[in-house]
């Protein structure tokens, strides 16, 4: 007998060993799934277009505007709470989401230039 | 604000002279050609860049400052990579009867705006600058881009089409400003 409960003691082990590692990578995505990363997105400025014109992100994403156009465009809050300033062609400007609250934007230069974040 | 007739009649000679090209094709006696085509775009280009170096040297008004600023730097660059696009396709700007039209039509619309002052100007330039881009949209669409050979010339012109419609209704959007109908600002919202 003291070999049998020596023999299950070294089987519960190598159990462990085995799917410990396993409840951890479960837990942890289990607390990933909870809590989105932040996500990157890219917004072009083309065609005299913000493409896409209207996207979705959540506090904490990361928003990056490059302008493929041949002239200078802005990414301006409608309420001022951003403003890129004047982005120059080829460049680009990022901007983190810090507050929940869906904002329309524009160009100060081609104000017929729109656009909306929806931030979720 | 009544702008003087005779501004009224330079102008249109000016559309009517883009305006000739919006013809159908067959009615067309030559298609122009891509040099020709590249020469309209240079001579419409430089047009819009005089008419708004004009209205910085008269105009108070914030509004048509800032928008004929903006004609300077957005016609420029344009106007750049005309050249460039030119120079990488051997393609040298050529001279038609459009585009000697065009820039005949230029001198007696600019000696007309500068003898007008304040809001009659400002009404006059902005007006004409509605009328230019709508005039020269159609162009493009309608004659300069069906009738381009090289392919790159064609995407070019498809690409600045954007560019003119965008200043068409940011010109708009002064004019209502002006008119006290709405500002460019809150045309935004």
């Amino acid at each position: 007998m003291p070999r049998n409960s020596s023999f299950m003691r070294s089987m519960v082990s190598t159990a462990f060993v085995l799917v410990a590692p396993l409840i951890v990578q479960v837990l942890w995505a289990g607390g990933v799934a909870g809590t989105a990363p932040p996500i990157f997105h890219a917004v072009l400025m083309k065609d005299f277009k913000y493409q896409p014109s209207i996207l979705a992100v959540k506090v904490g994403d990361t928003i990056e505007w490059k302008n493929a156009d041949i002239v200078p465009h802005t990414v301006t809050a409608v309420d001022k709470t951003f403003d890129s300033g004047t982005i120059s062609p080829g460049h680009s400007w990022k901007f983190i989401v810090r507050t929940a609250e869906s904002v329309n934007y524009f160009c100060t230069l081609h104000p017929n230039m729109r656009a909306k974040l929806i931030v979720q | 604000m009544n702008v003087p007739t005779e501004v009224v009649a330079t102008i249109a000679t000016t559309i009517l002279a883009i305006g000739a090209l919006n013809a159908p094709a067959q009615a067309q006696a030559v298609a122009p050609t891509d040099s020709q085509i590249v020469g309209i775009v240079v001579a419409a280009n430089q047009i819009d860049i005089d008419y708004a170096k004009l209205a910085l040297s008269k105009s108070k008004s914030k509004q048509i400052r800032a928008f004929a600023q903006q004609m300077v730097t957005d016609h420029s660059a344009l106007q750049k990579s005309v050249f460039d696009l030119g120079a990488k396709l051997n393609v040298t700007p050529a001279e038609s009867d459009t585009s000697k039209s065009l820039k005949a039509g230029v001198e007696a619309t600019t000696d007309k705006l500068k003898a007008l002052k304040s809001k009659a100007f400002d009404k006059a330039y902005i007006d004409n600058e509605i009328a230019y881009h709508q005039a020269v949209i159609d162009t493009v669409n309608k004659v300069l881009i069906p009738n381009a050979l090289n392919a790159e010339l064609k995407s070019a012109l498809s690409g600045a089409v954007p560019l003119f419609e965008g200043h068409l209704e940011h010109a708009k959007s002064v004019q209502a400003a002006l008119e006290g109908k709405t500002s460019a600002q809150q045309t935004t919202r």
